[in-house]
Formats: structure tokens, sequence, C-alpha cells
């Protein structure tokens, strides 16, 4: 018996074994067998992604342009400190290994990986970044980049070569996830490159980065064609020999989606028109999501007759159906938001006291207001956000309220007037939001980016204490304060958080969900 | 040659008054490019980087005084900088210009090839089966906007049937092969309501000149019909065709302007857009420029050849 058992089990597990190989022979024969095997991706060969904006140049002062779609060559020619996920907080090293703050947060000593070389053989020290930022930080739009990273950059200095002390003039708490935001003032020329060219009027279009492409040809308006960098510092992650950046300018649902559906196109990313078909087709990969870096949300001029009378301002919320300007403006991609971060996101407020959609709410409010209301302008470009704002008209001629539509035909009149405080409505998107003390601040009565000219004491206590939590626990539930007291007095509404889509052919992989908006396009890799 | 002076003149009359318009047009549009670039900032500091920009970029200049220091800079030949990316105007003209000239000749040329034989065989059978449905085809191009035109194109022989490109442009340098297929379509869709046009124009034109003493002569003579029609008949039923085709040139331009944001091409027409939407005033008055003398250039050689073809127009009255 005991010589007989043992035999037989061997005997079953050998024809289990033949059945199992049987059966995976069988499986990878079948058509979705491809599917198995495109786990194993190939290295090499050429990509083409698409651009629907001609790229504008690689320096942040010679051509510091709002565009954002440049990024995703940006970030494939240079690299961050950090890699950052939004959604969860988690901080990657790339070019930095740490970063530790000092007590008060008003400096960072940030320590650079060894080994690390820019695209022309010279190696990354801190001697880079101080050069990049004395350069940057005495150009007069050393401002505008203070705004891009939301902090009060004073200075960067070198502590030894491979580290770095970044000196804030208050304490900045958000530094950690601002390092591995893909904004342009982290992408940096190798110095003596830098040094050399900087001042040549065409230095926009030349680069020198660290990150794992480098420039092999830009035929302005056509395409820019990026070849691996030789030194890249993890050259497991360049997969792709070269990528073309196919720039098809106009309408997403004319001329790139064309490109696409002719076989033009490797990869394809969509900001909200073609996401609802995407979601429907099966002729190419999709991965789409729902981010709140592009949420529309409308700003009100609080220092305006009769803006500046609360109910009028509760009352114009009441009136607006989230879901239907979610649906109509985005062409049913977007989501309904009331707060700028999206469910799921850590810094997310779950216990909001919303004002929802309510038209007798609104015409109660109205009617206590007392006064005739004047034909408000909405301030809108074109494309997507006068799809809202049009909605958003009819919405408010239900409840009594005429509005007539603005339309901007480029950003530089929305922000001039802005600037002015010239406007009674705006409707627009919120801009990159990474974390709570970064961006709502500028709603504090004596902020000078208080485009909204709001003067109230319950936000201005809430903006304080946020502004002294340290821990996350402190900053999430002073910012959950500060959103409600944002919520009541309303100088701003938040409407849909954008949606996000990147079409690829069945034969790519390496596409990952977006958390920022960089794409990480340049990971991609063919598939079997 | 009095003739080609007056001509001249009057043509730099028309570019003086084009730029000067495209110039105030773009700066009674609201915001300018310093917003647009800085963004935000109603700070102090933020105001002195849109005064330190403006300064640089020449634009806390008044309007006429700004047009003028352009003009004399373009006399001299010196275009200037994009506000935008720095880039030299002349040299963003350069790699953009010869796509766009590329375009516009290619269509033309493609307009004339359809247009010639299909007028003059509309002409020769007039009322038969072949000239009712070149009418009845060349009412509908005409009614047809260049981007319906270009749109079915694309859906038709790009995306469903894949024949040929839906978008992009190969230079010239790197294959001419590639280079003409990338601009067939983007070409006829130009070119076939150009085409309507020429067709009817050459049609009505050759049934006229048919009808002339010398065409009777030359068919008692037994000279064969087609000979007739070529040799005799279309030189004199050329001169409004080659009115129309100066005239249409301008239009051409503007149409190359869609299609090259439909198709994608990196010409001056899609440079255009973007700088207006940039207010780039810099690059937009390089481009209204260079497309305002291309357009009087070639009016002004229609007005030469047609003095040439029939000397009476040149003879004063």
């Amino acid at each position: 018996m005991n010589d007989l058992t043992p035999r037989r089990y061997d005997c079953r597990a050998g024809i289990r074994a033949m059945l199992v190989a049987v059966v995976a022979l069988a499986m990878l024969a079948l058509p979705g067998a491809d599917r198995l095997r495109a786990a194993e991706p190939v290295r090499g060969g050429s990509f083409t992604i698409l651009l629907s904006r001609d790229f504008e140049g690689f320096d942040a002062i010679k051509s510091p342009s709002l565009e954002t779609q440049r990024y995703q060559i940006l970030f494939a020619v240079h690299d961050l400190l950090f890699r950052y996920n939004a959604t969860t907080g988690e901080l990657t090293p790339r070019l930095a290994t740490s970063a530790v703050p000092a007590d008060d947060y008003r400096r960072w000593t940030v320590t650079l990986r060894e080994g690390v070389r820019f695209s022309n053989g010279n190696e990354l020290t801190s001697e880079a970044y101080v050069h990049h930022f004395a350069r940057l930080l005495a150009s007069p739009l050393a401002e505008t980049f203070r705004t891009h990273l939301g902090l009060p950059l004073e200075k960067v200095t070198a502590i030894s070569k491979y580290e770095l002390s970044f000196e804030f003039s208050k304490p900045a708490v958000a530094f950690d996830s601002i390092m591995g935001q893909p904004v342009y003032v982290w992408y940096l020329n190798e110095p003596d490159f830098a040094r050399q060219r900087e001042r040549e009027p065409e230095y926009g279009r030349l680069s020198a980065g660290a990150g794992p492409y480098m420039v092999k040809e830009w035929s302005l308006g056509n395409r820019v064609v990026l070849t691996k960098n030789p030194h890249y510092w993890n050259p497991d992650e360049q997969y792709a020999d070269e990528l073309v950046f196919r720039i098809v300018e106009g309408d997403e649902r004319a001329a790139p989606w064309a490109a696409l559906r002719a076989g033009e196109l490797d990869v394809m990313f969509t900001h909200g028109d073609l996401v609802t078909w995407g979601r429907t087709q099966t002729e190419f990969n999709f991965v789409d999501t729902v981010r709140n870096f592009i949420t529309l949300q409308i700003n009100f001029n609080t220092a305006r007759e009769p803006l500046n009378d609360l109910r009028v301002r509760r009352a114009l919320v009441h009136a607006l159906n989230r879901e239907t300007i979610a649906r109509i403006a985005s062409r049913g991609g977007a989501l309904v938001a009331h707060q700028p971060f999206r469910p799921g996101d850590r810094w997310y407020c779950p216990d909001l006291k919303l004002l929802q959609y309510d038209p007798q709410k609104a015409r109660a409010l109205l009617r206590e207001y007392g006064k005739p209301l004047p034909r408000l302008d909405i301030l809108a470009t074109i494309g997507l956000n006068k799809n809202a704002a049009e909605v958003m008209q009819g919405m408010w001629r239900e409840v009594g309220v005429e509005a007539n539509i603005v339309q901007a035909v480029n950003p530089g009149a929305i922000v001039q007037a802005l600037r002015r405080h010239e406007f009674f409505v705006q409707v627009g998107p919120s801009g990159v939001v990474t974390h709570p003390t970064t961006f709502l601040l500028n709603v504090q009565s004596q902020n000078p980016f208080n485009i909204w000219g709001l003067r109230s004491e319950r936000v201005d206590r809430a903006i304080a204490a946020l502004q002294s939590a340290r821990s996350d626990n402190e900053i999430k539930q002073s910012y959950c304060e500060l959103e409600q007291a944002r919520l009541d007095e309303v100088p701003l509404a938040y409407l849909a958080y954008g949606a996000v889509g990147i079409f690829s052919k069945k034969n790519v992989g390496g596409i990952v969900v977006p958390t920022s908006i960089n794409y990480d396009l340049h990971r991609i890799y063919r598939v079997k | 040659m009095r003739y080609a002076l007056v001509r001249t003149l009057r043509l730099a009359a028309v570019f003086l008054l084009a730029s000067l318009t495209s110039f105030l047009l773009l700066n009674l549009v609201p915001g300018s490019v310093i917003d647009a670039l800085l963004g935000g900032g109603a700070t102090e500091l933020g105001q002195r980087a849109h005064d330190e920009l403006a300064r640089q970029m020449g634009l806390d200049r008044p309007i006429l005084v700004r047009y003028v220091v352009w003009l004399g800079h373009f006399v001299t030949g010196d275009l200037g900088r994009s506000l935008v990316t720095a880039q030299p105007i002349a040299e963003a003209l350069a790699q953009r210009l010869p796509a766009t000239v590329e375009l516009v000749l290619l269509a033309q040329v493609l307009a004339l090839v359809i247009a010639v034989p299909l007028g003059v065989l509309s002409a020769y059978r007039q009322n038969g089966v072949l000239d009712r449905t070149v009418t009845t085809t060349t009412f509908a191009l005409l009614s047809l906007p260049t981007f319906v035109t270009g749109t079915f194109l694309i859906l038709v022989l790009a995306v469903l049937l894949r024949w040929l490109p839906a978008t992009g442009f190969t230079p010239l340098s790197e294959s001419i092969l590639l280079n003409l297929k990338g601009y067939i379509l983007p070409a006829a869709a130009i070119a076939l309501s150009e085409a309507a046009v020429l067709i009817r124009v050459l049609r009505s034109d050759l049934i006229s000149t048919l009808q002339e003493e010398y065409i009777a002569l030359a068919r008692a003579k037994g000279l064969p019909p087609l000979y007739i029609m070529f040799r005799h008949a279309l030189r004199p039923s050329c001169l409004n065709l080659l009115t129309i085709v100066g005239l249409q040139l301008g239009n051409i331009v503007s149409a190359a302007i869609i299609v090259e944001q439909l198709f994608s091409i990196p010409g001056i027409g899609s440079l255009l857009i973007q700088s207006v939407r940039a207010k780039d005033e810099m690059m937009v008055q390089g481009i209204v420029a260079v497309t305002v003398i291309f357009c009087v250039c070639v009016n002004l050689l229609v007005d030469v050849l047609y003095s040439l073809i029939d000397p009476r127009v040149a003879r004063p009255s």
C-alpha cells in the first residue's frame, strides 16, 4: 500500500501537469491570448504621439506660455526630483533621493541622486539647480514662477555637491508634493550649456536635460522627435528608441480624430471631447479617468453689485444643475464637482454642506434680495468653457436672471479682466491643485491675488489656521473648514471635474492612469 | 512700362492699408500677449513684471508708433521676432511658407487640370449628358464650403479606405513621393470648388467664342473640331479664366488657412491662427505682410499677362 500510493500520486500529478500544459497551449492559440503574451514589453521602435497644440519651447523664460501640452515633451527630456502621486500622496525618488524640512518648514534640504548625467554627458550636481533658480528668480517673471510653485521661494543654495537648500519666506509645508509636480519651473538644462546659450534669443529651442530622451529634431508646427538619452540614469525606463510628438491642431473631433482613425498615431490623449466616444469604441485601448487638475469653476466678482450680496451669489449657485453642466460642457466625460479635490483623493472633504441644485431656493433668495438684477456678463473662452457658460445662461434665466456671454478669443483677455477686476462672472478651468496649502489662500482678504475681491473674516481665520497647520491631519481638518467657509461665502464654485482619456493602438502598452498633468507617455512600449 | 508702374504704386497702397488694418484689428481685441504669458498677478510685483515685459517687447508705446516702427523695420527686411517664442519671424516664415506655397500652387494647378478639359468638353458637347453632369456637379461643389469637402475626403479616402494620409506633412527634402501623397487631399479640397468656378467661366466663354465667324470659317475649311477648340477657340476664351485665376488666388490662400488646420499642415495659415490666439502681433503682421505681397504680386502678374494676351488692355483709351 505504502509503495503504491506515492506512485499513484506521481501519475496523477503527471496527468495534471500534462492537462495544464495542453490547456495553456490551447489558451495561447486562442484569439484573446495576445493579452497573456503582452505582459512582456518589447523594447525599441518608434511611436507617434499626438500633441494638439504647437510646442512652444523648452525654456521657461524665453517662452513662458501657460500651454500645458508641452509638459509631455518636457517631462521626457527632463526629469523631476521626485514623482508624486496626487491621489495617494506617494512620493517616489527620481533625481533626488531625499527631502528633509527644517522645523519651521522655511528651509528644505534636498539630496540629489549621485551618478545622474545630462544628455551632454556632464554630471547633475547642486550647481545646476542653483544656477537655474538664480536665473528664474532674477527674471521679470519671478513672481509667475513662484505662483506656479504655489510657494514663496526666496533662494536656492548648494550645501555640497549633491545637497541643496531651498529657502522660503514663509513655511512651505507642501514643498515635497510640489517637487513632484511637473510644472516647468523644475525643468533645467546642464549649467555650462545654459551659461553659454541662455542669453541667445533662440535658447528656448535648445535643451540638455537629464531625462530619458533628448531632442533629435524639432520641425516647427509639425513634429518634435526625441531619441534615447545615452546617459540616462535609469535605462530600464527607456523602452522606445524614438518618440515622435506629432502636432495635429484643431478641434479634437476633426483632424486629431481623423489622424487616430487613419492609423497615423500610436497614442493620443483627450481632455473631454472624445472621452464619451472612447468609452464605447473597441478599436483602440482607452485609459479613462476624471482628474481634478482641469476642474471647471465659476468665479464671482464679489466687489461688484449685485454679486457683493451673498444671497445673490448663493442663488446663482443654487440655480445651477451641475449634472447637466458636466454632461453638456464636456459632452458626457466629466463628473460633478463641489470641491477641488475629487472623491478618492486624500484631501477630499466628505462632510461639506453643499449648495445643491434648488431653483426654488434660488428664486426665494433673489426675492429676499429684493432689487432687480442687471444683466450679468459671463466671461468665457471659446470651446468647452463657452458651452458651460451657455448652459449656465439658460439655468439662470429659469430663475429670472438674465446673462450675456462675453467670449474671449485668447486667454490673455481673461487674465487681464481678472487682474483688473473687470468682470462679473467668469467660467474656466481651475488649474492644477496639488496641495491644500498652495491654491485656496488667494481668497484671503489682503491677498494680492484675490481676484474675487472677497472680504470675509471667517475665510481669513480659516486660512490662518491652515497656514499654521503642520501634520497632514491638521492640514486636512483646517483645509476642510476653509472649504466649508468658501462654500458658504461663495466667491467661487466648482462645477465639474475634467475628463482625461488616452487612446492607444492595441499593440501599445505602458499607458497608465494619469495622476498629474504629466501622462508619462514616454514610457510606452510595443507589445507582441 | 508706365502701366506696370501705376499698378505697382496702387498695389503698394493696398499693402499699406491691409497691414495697418490688421495691426489695428489685432490691437482692438482685449488682452495682450503679456497677460497670456504671465497668467494671474494683480500684485505690484506682477504689474512690474508686466511693465518690464511690455517695455522689452516695445508694447508700452502707442499703437500707431508701433506700426510705424514695424513698417520701418519691415522695409529694411527686418521682420522682428515672435513675442511668444522669440523666434525670428523671417525664419518662421521661411520654415512655414514653402508648405503653404506648395499647397496653393498644387491646388491651383489641380483646379486648372480639372477645369480646362471639363470646360472644353462641356462647351464642345453643349447640353449633352457630359455637359449636364458637369454643370450639376459644379453647382454642387460651389455650394460646399472647403472644410466640408475636406472632411468628406478625409472620411472616405483616409479613414475608411486608408489610401491617403488624413493629416501630416513630409518635407520635400525628405521624400517627394510622401510629400505629394500628403498634399493630394488638401489640394483636392481646395481645387474642387476652385475648379467649379473655372469650369463655369470657361464653358460660357467658349460657347460664346464658338459663335464667332472665324470659327465657322475654320469649320468650313474642314479642320477637326478638337483642333479648332484648342487651337482657335481656347486662347481668346482664356482672358476671363486668367482674371478669375488671379482673383481666386486670394480665396485659395484663405481656403489654405482652413485646409492647413483641417489636414494639420504646418504652413503660415496654421501659424496665423496660433499667433492670433496668442496675440503675437509681430508674427501676425509678418504673415499678413507676406500674404498681401504674395496676392498683390500675383494680381500684378495677372494684369501684366492680361495686357500681353490682349494688348488693347494696356493701351490708353
